[in-house]
């Protein structure tokens, strides 16, 4: 892309944040460096810059000075919609907002991540920063699909995606929200044929993300919240295990577990464990044998006669 | 270079406050901070150079020095000398950082300061933001996080009480923590096992206890870190449906997978040692091992020796 355009988009968006009054286009043809032409060429050229500098996020308000005469339309930007307004931040919390800023280790979040401080360090200087560690934590999450999502759920998209659950099918979806939870990134949403709100594992959406309609498709229930939907963090039911450790042995079972000595070879054990209980358990092969409850015996020897 | 004009202003628009905050950088300096190299640096500020208010005499340009490349400044900023406001996905990336750093302290002063500021960016971001996002419990706590990290960045050495899983032991040993590393929502610590002087993985929710020692800041400077685990080879195994959850899993290890009948073909690379033969004989259901065929054999027999201390 040339210069020339890069430069026209800088002034306009100078001359438009320095007006206190809105400045008409003919003020701008006139007085912006880098418009030139027909009237026409001028006519699509701002357009254009227009809507290059929206594509930034930078919103340019449009209005008239005289209520009575509104065909004479202007153009500015406000300073308050323009600037970080974040108020006064001490170093600790600079410090903090940094560390925020860089433990991403995914294409997209770092990126986000280096942008949003150099903007934080454009308020105060990085020597403000407290050393907390920085690059000495990171979060590795890769997300291809986040964008695309987080879009669909910002402009109320209906969108469209195969999913590969039990079997692999085509859903239509409103999206409502995204959840991160134990590193992985979970969709809460209408489903449409399903008519019910669902919730998506990320990493099992087997294709793009297909945008359905335009924008604004849908409302989401004002009574929706999304921590109703996360299955994932209902307290989990525990069950009450009574079993015979070898001594010196499951050792993670032990730290929250009752222990009393047998012989010199077992201890007993009673612990408690969540869904999960079968595969903690087989973890401690022939070192554990788990005595009640009786039906999770029986549920435990057919699963290894199965597995042989 | 493929850079649109639109990515090349919004870099130039938040060059100019960076610089008038934090004047003497180098252009090498900025173009790491920016992303980018200090060619496209050095171009931008020369067009910068040329913009400015309505008018455009010396008095209405931007005013930039940078003919030495080792201290730029910026001593005119018209309009451009507050920072732009952060984006809204900016903005969420900090809230979703800010959360992570809550579950990683147990300190409630700290916890009242991130809070404090995740409060702020979402009243400027948008109640929709948190009505849409949730990242209640986005990792595995681990209350002795937010300890380790305070070592790393004083570099102390830590005597850490481990209990391993693959093992099923717990020792006592003294380490140079590295980092801290998020997978899959699991905490890892990297260090150096000062008795073995070789670098170690440790899962912090498997760190029983730590104790912090002396500080020395160059212990670790001249520390070659090995590779991926050298010791790895191929394992193979065939399993129902139910292995795309152990793919999904185990992602780190898999090679790669085919469907075949009524089930899937994975390979993984991993040590085929203890964790392997744990890890197969714990997931529910059957595995069976094509090779190597001396894990085949040991999981058989463990399976059977489980099965007779029932009998």
């Amino acid at each position: 892309m040339s210069d020339q355009k890069t430069e026209r988009l800088i002034n306009l968006t100078m001359a438009l944040l320095a007006t206190k009054r809105y400045m008409s286009k003919a003020e701008i043809f006139s007085q912006v460096a880098g418009y030139s032409g027909t009237a026409e060429t001028k006519e699509r050229m701002f357009e254009r810059d227009k809507e290059d500098i929206r594509t930034l996020g930078i919103s340019i308000e449009v209005g008239s000075h005289d209520p009575l005469f509104n065909d004479e339309l202007g153009y500015r930007i406000l300073e308050n919609g323009y600037e970080l307004e974040i108020g006064e931040l001490s170093a600790t919390q600079i410090s903090y907002l940094s560390l925020a800023a860089t433990v991403w280790r995914n294409q997209l979040f770092s990126s986000t991540g280096s942008h949003a401080l150099v903007k934080i360090d454009a308020l105060n200087g990085t020597g403000f920063r407290e050393d907390f560690g920085q690059a000495a934590l990171s979060l590795e999450n890769e997300t291809p699909l986040f964008p695309a999502l987080w879009d669909a759920i910002a402009n109320s998209y209906r969108i469209s995606f195969t999913y590969r659950s039990s079997t692999t099918t085509r859903r239509h979806v409103l999206p409502y929200g995204l959840s991160l939870w134990h590193g992985s990134w979970y969709l809460v949403g209408q489903d449409i044929d399903k008519k019910e709100i669902r919730v998506f594992k990320v990493s099992r959406i087997l294709s793009e993300i297909s945008v359905e309609s335009s924008a604004l498709a849908f409302t989401v229930p004002s009574d929706f919240a999304i921590q109703n939907h996360l299955v994932m963090l209902a307290p989990e039911s525990r069950m009450n295990f009574v079993a015979r450790a070898r001594v010196g042995r499951c050792q993670s079972l032990r730290m929250n577990a009752q222990v009393s000595n047998i012989d010199a070879e077992w201890d007993r054990i009673s612990f408690t464990l969540g869904s999960d209980w079968l595969e903690q358990i087989l973890w401690f092969g022939y070192d554990l044998r788990i005595e009640s409850p009786l039906e999770k015996v029986e549920e435990i020897t057919s699963v290894l006669r199965e597995k042989l | 270079m493929s850079e649109s004009a639109i990515d090349r202003v919004a870099r130039a628009l938040d060059l100019i406050p960076f610089i008038r905050q934090n004047p003497g950088l180098s252009v090498v300096q900025i173009a790491h901070r920016f992303n980018t190299t200090p060619t496209q640096i050095s171009k931008d500020l020369s067009l910068l150079h040329m913009c400015g208010l309505p008018g455009y005499s010396h008095l209405e340009l931007l005013d930039i020095d940078y003919e030495d490349p080792n201290y730029i400044s910026v001593t005119e900023a018209q309009v451009l000398d507050q920072p732009r406001s952060l984006t809204q996905i900016e903005a969420l990336t900090l809230i979703l950082g800010l959360n992570l750093l809550t579950e990683l302290t147990s300190d409630s002063d700290e916890r009242e300061v991130i809070l404090g500021l995740q409060q702020k960016l979402k009243a400027i971001y948008g109640e929709g933001l948190s009505r849409s996002i949730s990242t209640t419990d986005a990792i595995i706590e681990s209350p002795l996080a937010s300890e380790i990290l305070s070592a790393i960045a004083k570099r102390q050495f830590l005597t850490l009480t481990y209990n391993s899983a693959t093992s099923d032991s717990i020792t006592v040993r003294e380490v140079y923590p590295i980092s801290i590393q998020y997978l899959h929502g699991a905490g890892y610590l990297k260090a150096v096992s000062v008795s073995q002087n070789e670098d170690r993985t440790f899962r912090l929710d498997r760190i029983v206890s730590i104790e912090k020692g002396r500080e020395e800041p160059n212990y670790a400077k001249n520390f070659s870190f090995s590779d991926i685990n050298q010791a790895d080879e191929t394992v193979e195994i065939v399993m129902g449906h139910d292995g795309l959850f152990f793919t999904e899993r185990h992602s780190a290890i898999v090679t790669s997978f085919q469907e075949v009948d009524g089930g899937l073909r994975i390979s993984l690379s991993v040590s085929a040692g203890e964790w392997i033969t744990r890890t197969l004989i714990s997931w529910p259901t059957k595995i069976t091992v094509i090779r190597p065929l001396e894990l085949r054999q040991r999981i058989q027999k463990r399976i059977s020796g489980i099965l007779g201390n029932y009998q």
